[in-house]
C-alpha cells in the first residue's frame, strides 16, 4: 500500500508536461497549478498561451516571470463601454510596454491578440523586428496606429499566417502596406483588412493572394473593386471565408460574367461577409455559393435589404448564423 | 516458434511475452535495445510489471495490424481504452509508455488523464491522484492571488 501511494505521488515530469499539453482551458490549467509545488512548476513552464483580461491587472514582468515560455498572448485594454466613447481619451491601455518586456526577455512570441488597446506604429515595428517566429496578429477595436505599422509587419514577419484587423481605427498614410509583403511571403492563411478606410494597391493584393496557396480567409475593404474580387477568386477558389469589399458593377458587363464563373468554382466558401457597397443587380452571382453557407454577415452591407435580402436568404439552405442590421 | 522475427520481453515480475519484432520496435526504447544487441532474443524490462506489459503488447499488436490507416487506429484506440478507468492502471500504463517511448500510447493515455481532470478542482485532483499538497497556506494564498490575472476565463465582450 505504501509503495502504491509513493508511486502515485510521482508522475514523471515529462509525463505531466505531456498531460498538460491536452489541457487547453485556462481554468483547468489553474486548477492543476494549485495541486502541489511540482505541478505548479511543470504547468508554469508548459503554459504557452496566456490570456490577460485587463492589461493593468498585472505587470508584463510578472507575467513573464510566471510563464517564461509564453508564445501566445491575448490582452484586453479598455472596458467594453469604450466602444461608446465613455472612456477618457488618455485612459491608457498601451501595448508597447508588453512588447518591450517580451523582447527584452527573449520571449519567442508567435501570436498576439489585442482588444481595445492603444497600438502605436512603434509597437508594431518593435513587434515585427523582435520575434522571428511571429505569425499571428489579431487587433480588435484598437487604435493609435497607421498603415506604416502594418507595413512593418508585412515587411518583417516572414512566417505571417494571420493578420486580422477588426473594427480598428487606423490612420491611412497612403502607404503601400500591401506591397510590403515580400515575394517570399506565401504563408498567409487569414487576411482581414475590411476596417481600413484608405485605398489599397490591388495589383499587389492580387499577387499576394495568388502566391499564398493556403489562404482560407480573406476579408477585403471597400477600396477593392468587383473586378479585382473576380481576379482574386480565380486565383483562390480554396477560400472558406470571404468578405467582399465594393460589390458594384454593371450586371451586363463582361467583368460580371467572369465573376459569376469564378464564384461558381468557389465551392468551399462557408462564411460570407462584407458587401460594403452594393449594386443589388449583381447579387445573383453569389446565389450558387449561398446553398453551402453556414454564416452570412450583412451588418456592414446597408445596400442589401427587404426584397434583395429575402431573395438572398432563400438560397441559404444551411445557414446557422445570419447578421443583418445597419452599421452605416 | 522463436524465430528471427520475434523476440521475448520479460516483465519486472519475471513473466515472458513473445512479440513480433515489428510490433515491439514501435517502442523506441525496445528498438534501441534490439539494435544494440541483435544476438539476444530475450529483453528484460525491469520497470514494467506483467499486467501493464500485457496491456502495452496488446496496444502494439493492434497498431501493427492497423498499419498507416488512421481511421482504423482511432477505432482500435477506442476499443483499447474502453473500460480503462482505474487510475492506478492508467498511471502504470502512462509511466510504461513514457519509459518504452511509444508516442501513440503516451498521447492516448495522457489525453485520457487530461480529460478526467477537465473541470475538476485542485482538491479533486489531489485526492484522485493521491498527491500531497506541499504548499504552505501562505504559498497557496499567493498562487491563488494570481487567479485574478492568470486564471481568468476568456469572456466574450
Amino acid at each position: 500500500m505504501c509503495l502504491f501511494q509513493c508511486m502515485m505521488n510521482y508522475f514523471p515530469e515529462e509525463v505531466l508536461d505531456h498531460v498538460f499539453d491536452f489541457l487547453s482551458s485556462h481554468r483547468d490549467r489553474n486548477a492543476v497549478s494549485l495541486v502541489c509545488k511540482s505541478w505548479y512548476s511543470v504547468e508554469r513552464f508548459s503554459r504557452e498561451k496566456v490570456f490577460i483580461g485587463n492589461c493593468y491587472a498585472v505587470s508584463p514582468e510578472r507575467v513573464l516571470a510566471r510563464f517564461p515560455r509564453i508564445r501566445s498572448l491575448t490582452l484586453k485594454g479598455k472596458p467594453h463601454f469604450a466602444d461608446f466613447n465613455l472612456v477618457p481619451h488618455d485612459w491608457g491601455g498601451h501595448v508597447y510596454p508588453w512588447i518591450e518586456a517580451m523582447a527584452k526577455n527573449g520571449i519567442n512570441l508567435e501570436e498576439l491578440r489585442l482588444k481595445r488597446m492603444v497600438v502605436s506604429d512603434e509597437s508594431l515595428e518593435l513587434l515585427a523586428k523582435s520575434f522571428p517566429n511571429f505569425n499571428s496578429l489579431v487587433l480588435v477595436s484598437c487604435e493609435g496606429f497607421t498603415t506604416d505599422g502594418l507595413a512593418a509587419i508585412a515587411s518583417n514577419c516572414r512566417y505571417l499566417r494571420e493578420l486580422d484587423l477588426q473594427e480598428n481605427d487606423v490612420d491611412d498614410r497612403k502607404g503601400q502596406w500591401l506591397s510590403c509583403f515580400p515575394e517570399s511571403c506565401t504563408s498567409l492563411v487569414s487576411l482581414n483588412f475590411a476596417c481600413l478606410k484608405g485605398e489599397v494597391n490591388v495589383a499587389a493584393l492580387e499577387r499576394l493572394v495568388a502566391r499564398c496557396r493556403n489562404l482560407r480567409s480573406l476579408r477585403l475593404n471597400h477600396a477593392v473593386p468587383l473586378d479585382s474580387l473576380q481576379k482574386i477568386l480565380v486565383q483562390a477558389p480554396q477560400l472558406t471565408d470571404l468578405g467582399a469589399g465594393s460589390y458594384v458593377h454593371e450586371p451586363d458587363s463582361e467583368t460580371y460574367m467572369k465573376l459569376k464563373n469564378a464564384i461558381q468554382k468557389c465551392t468551399s466558401i462557408r462564411s460570407l461577409s462584407g458587401f460594403l457597397d452594393v449594386n443589388v443587380q449583381c447579387l445573383p452571382a453569389i446565389y450558387p455559393i449561398c446553398t453551402n453557407l453556414t454564416a452570412l454577415n450583412l451588418s456592414y452591407a446597408p445596400g442589401i435589404y427587404s426584397n434583395e435580402l429575402m431573395k438572398l436568404v432563400s438560397h441559404c439552405m444551411k445557414i446557422e448564423r445570419l447578421w443583418v442590421g445597419h452599421d452605416s | 516458434m522463436a524465430e528471427e522475427n520475434t523476440i521475448t520481453l520479460k516483465s519486472s515480475d519475471g513473466k515472458e511475452f513473445l512479440i513480433s519484432k515489428k510490433a515491439a520496435t514501435l517502442s523506441e526504447t525496445i528498438k534501441a535495445m534490439v539494435e544494440e544487441d541483435n544476438s539476444s532474443s530475450v529483453f528484460p524490462l525491469t520497470v514494467v510489471d506483467s499486467k501493464t506489459l500485457a496491456d502495452v503488447i496488446t496496444f502494439l499488436n493492434k497498431h501493427v495490424d492497423c498499419g498507416d490507416d488512421d481511421d482504423k487506429k482511432k477505432s482500435c484506440d477506442e476499443e483499447f481504452m474502453a473500460g480503462k478507468d482505474d487510475m492506478k492502471d492508467l498511471f502504470d500504463l502512462v509511466v510504461a509508455a513514457n519509459y518504452l517511448d511509444v508516442k501513440d500510447l503516451l498521447d492516448l493515455i495522457c489525453g485520457k488523464i487530461a480529460d478526467m481532470m477537465q473541470g475538476k478542482s485542485p482538491e479533486w485532483v489531489r485526492k484522485t491522484f493521491n498527491i500531497q499538497n506541499d504548499f504552505s497556506p501562505e504559498e497557496e494564498a499567493k498562487v491563488r492571488e494570481e487567479y485574478a490575472w492568470a486564471h481568468e476565463g476568456v469572456e466574450e465582450d
